[in-house]
């Protein structure tokens, strides 16, 4: 529990205390920090409940065999829904990073992530983590699934393990690293999909316009982007800088 | 200005490009060009002078070119349109329009700022 949870890599309160009811009572244990952790709060502070969680598991006997395991992350009702996604990604490391001998989820056929303000307190700040083992019967796992019209609830979502998740990436160099003179190009056209292009021939002359243009744009994107943010959104300068060259590389083979 | 100039600028060109086909290459057809291009922008986004856009300096510019002037006076009849936009007090399309007059006054509107910039790109390397 945090007794700040603001945006916590800028807040570096102390931790209070550790596996608490929500009435405001002590907790079950009170932790401190030392300096070097509090600038990774999240990350220490779930790992440390998942690993008090972990232990509290292990110890019961009655668990059977639970083919899935359900995780809630419950918003105490003051944590930012940035914080909430950051803990569940700290949840996330564990389960599947971690040690856990219980709550870890190459143990199980199937995780289920619940995140929400589903048990909310007056008097407290920050978020709790529960598991539940789910037996194999599947009735609790059907009743958790269970459409609801309690506006509270938040449908769970299966968790993946990192081998079957997909990152996407992208073979372009980001719109930065594009800026240097487009005469220089010429030997870094095979990056692009030149299938797209137009196919038409253009003149010579055409072409120096075009470079010309989009030199000029280039050159001018600071000062269109400091007019735009001031009267606009901003993104003029990142038109000017991502967009335009781009679209002259791939329009245009520069470089051919 | 940013993600929309791409639709306006994709306007222009097609408006530009219809002067093209409707005549064949003729020294002049770019001017004519320019100003159906300028048209079409004009049509499809809706702005007029006045509203602080970059019809502000791109209607100045074609107004101009059809006047069978020269792309330098083009370019300086932008300029003067783009310095009349930090005049306005109020935008009347476009995301300035969301914005008080308290930003606007005193800074030239983005769009019309880089329809200069174009301009004198285009005007110097068509010498």
């Amino acid at each position: 529990m945090i007794s700040n949870c603001s945006i916590i890599s800028f807040f570096c309160k102390l931790i209070d205390e550790l596996g608490m009811g929500i009435h405001g009572e002590p907790g079950a244990e009170k932790i401190t920090l030392s300096t070097a952790e509090t600038g990774n709060l999240t990350n220490v502070v779930i790992k440390t409940v998942c690993e008090r969680l972990d232990a509290a598991i292990a110890e019961r006997q009655d668990l059977g065999t639970c083919p899935t395991l359900a995780v809630m992350v419950n918003n105490l009702g003051t944590v930012s829904q940035a914080e909430m996604l950051i803990i569940c990604q700290c949840v996330y490391e564990y389960l599947y990073n971690g040690a856990g001998l219980m709550m870890n989820g190459n143990h199980f056929d199937e995780v289920m992530l619940f995140s929400g303000a589903f048990m909310t307190s007056l008097d407290m700040n920050g978020a709790s983590v529960t598991c539940f083992l789910l037996p194999n019967d599947n009735v609790l796992k059907e009743y958790l699934q269970a459409p609801t019209s309690c506006n509270a609830w938040i449908s769970g979502m299966f968790l993946q393990p990192p081998s079957n998740r997909h990152y996407i990436s992208s073979n372009v160099a980001s719109g930065y690293e594009l800026i240097p003179k487009l005469e220089a190009d010429a030997a870094d056209t095979t990056e692009y999909d030149t299938a797209q292009s137009s196919g038409a021939d253009i003149s010579d002359s055409t072409k120096q316009v075009i470079l010309a243009i989009t030199q000029a744009v280039i050159d001018n994107a600071s000062e269109l982007e400091r007019l735009d943010r001031i009267t606009g959104d901003g993104d003029l300068g990142d038109t000017g800088r991502f967009c335009i060259p781009r679209t002259a590389r791939t329009q245009y083979h520069f470089g051919h | 200005m940013g993600g929309t100039s791409g639709v306006l600028v994709s306007y222009f060109l097609n408006g530009a490009a219809d002067a093209y086909e409707a005549e064949s290459t003729s020294d002049m057809v770019w001017k004519k060009a320019f100003v159906k291009g300028t048209a079409e922008v004009m049509e499809k986004g809706g702005a007029r002078v006045g509203h602080r856009t970059s019809v502000d300096a791109l209607k100045p510019a074609a107004d101009a070119l059809d006047a069978r002037m020269t792309l330098s006076d083009a370019l300086v009849a932008a300029r003067e349109g783009c310095e009349s936009t930090k005049k306005m007090a109020r935008a009347m399309l476009g995301r300035s329009a969301n914005v008080p007059p308290e930003q606007l006054l005193n800074n030239a509107d983005p769009g019309a700022h880089a329809v200069c910039v174009i301009l004198e790109a285009l005007n110097a390397t068509m010498k």
